[in-house]
């Protein structure tokens, strides 16, 4: 699973949300590194639909524009929970390992 | 309208007119609120639409039956030109490696100055079965933006190469010759984007090893003094009716067979069209005539077997 895909899986995790909104929420996830096009949104929101990780929710009009909005599915919320269980993990793992080299600081209030 | 909405929907023009139809009101309000956000780069924006433009006609699901097929058939060209690519290559070593275990016997005292040619062509013969093979391995382990990276990268070196080598003494015929081997490069790099699934790998796998095990056993072993066009020519006038004999028959498979055979016809006959008062012999007319009535059949089955399915 890519950084893109991760990023709006959790995004939508959150609540259903319309186009702009995700790209809102993925940059504020990723703390500004990720910063997604509308091109590039649109390629992953199709594939996330056709895998049945995500699917249409409500329309609106806000401004004269129209908004759709997308929302999480049962398969995409176990898909993404099992992603970020791995990703948990080899954290862990790294960071034990960078912990025994000296490369990450101590916790437990070690200088 | 306002000026950004129509230079939005100017923007969205790049993108199908079916997907268009579904998503234009949608994507042009995502882009006016990236835009009050000051959250748009318009030049990176044109570049991701041209991207999904491109995604959008090489679909793999999820499009109108017409897209899917026409996506399903330039992946099969991709597939089928590499392999032809493979077999190419590895027919060109195997006689190299035969080159060299029978030249130093026959020639004696002018052994070695011949030798050094033949090294000389193995090496080339290697890397440019290579250029082929490692798009279509990597892709087969399933690594897709590797194979899709050293795809693009082989072609640019191939066209770089193409350009130093004949920028002085370019005539059109050059392109009925290289543009065969550059297209199914380009089909890789545009057909299998993240959307589209990864081919059978167990299949192919089979495919591709078949192909370098007979293709290096003829190339090694059999006198290559066939008559007709090509190998590849008589491989065509078989494969045609071996595809018709098969009942699972798909429009993708019958239009990319067709392309390719096509490809085989092509190069060695401008090959031939550029060699001075050089004609065409009886065997190799009747091949033409044989393949290229082929794949007008191959083209009509795929358009009758589309039709049926849609």
């Amino acid at each position: 699973m890519s950084e893109q895909v991760f990023l709006i899986l959790t995004a939508l995790a959150d609540e259903p949300k319309h186009g702009y909104g995700i790209v809102q929420a993925v940059e504020k996830l990723s703390e500004n590194r990720v910063r997604l096009r509308v091109g590039t949104l649109y390629g992953v929101l199709d594939r996330l639909v056709a895998d049945g990780w995500a699917e249409r929710d409500k329309e609106e009009i806000h401004q004269g524009r129209l908004r759709r909005y997308y929302r999480l599915t049962d398969l995409g919320g176990r898909t993404l929970a099992e992603q970020t269980r791995r990703l948990a993990a080899n954290a862990a793992a790294a960071d034990s390992v960078l912990r025994a080299r000296g490369w990450a600081p101590r916790t437990g209030g070690e200088a | 309208m306002t000026a950004p909405e129509l230079q939005y929907r100017r923007m969205v023009r790049l993108l199908p007119r079916w997907y268009r139809a579904e998503r234009e009101d949608e994507m042009v309000g995502a882009l006016l609120d990236a835009r009050d956000g000051g959250r748009i780069e318009e030049g990176r924006e044109l570049l991701a639409m041209l991207g999904l433009g491109l995604r959008a006609r090489l679909a793999a699901s999820s499009a109108p039956a017409r897209v899917v097929a026409f996506g399903d058939t330039v992946r099969l060209v991709a597939l089928l030109g590499l392999l032809w690519g493979v077999m190419k290559g590895v027919l060109a070593v195997g006689r190299d490696l035969s080159d060299a275990v029978t030249f130093p016997h026959l020639l004696g005292p002018f052994a070695a100055t011949v030798m050094v040619h033949v090294a000389h062509r193995l090496w080339l013969d290697l890397a440019l079965t290579a250029a082929t093979t490692v798009p279509l391995v990597l892709l087969f382990a399933g690594r897709r933006r590797a194979a899709r990276m050293v795809a693009g990268a082989v072609l640019v070196a191939g066209f770089a190469a193409f350009l130093y080598r004949y920028s002085f003494s370019f005539s059109p015929d050059l392109l009925g010759y290289f543009v065969p081997q550059w297209l199914p490069l380009l089909l890789m790099v545009a057909g299998f984007h993240a959307g589209a699934p990864l081919p059978v790998a167990r299949k192919w796998w089979l495919a591709l090893a078949a192909i370098a095990a007979s293709a290096l056993y003829f190339g090694s072993f059999v006198d290559s003094d066939l008559r007709g066009l090509s190998w590849y020519a008589w491989a065509a006038v078989l494969i045609i009716p071996a595809y018709f004999a098969f009942r699972r028959r798909t429009p993708a498979w019958s239009f990319s067979l067709a392309a390719c055979c096509a490809f085989v016809l092509t190069q060695p006959i401008v090959l031939r069209a550029t060699m001075a008062g050089a004609g065409f012999e009886p065997t190799e007319l009747l091949q033409i005539c044989v393949v290229g009535a082929g794949i007008v059949a191959l083209v009509a089955t795929g358009i009758i077997d589309y039709r049926r399915r849609s």
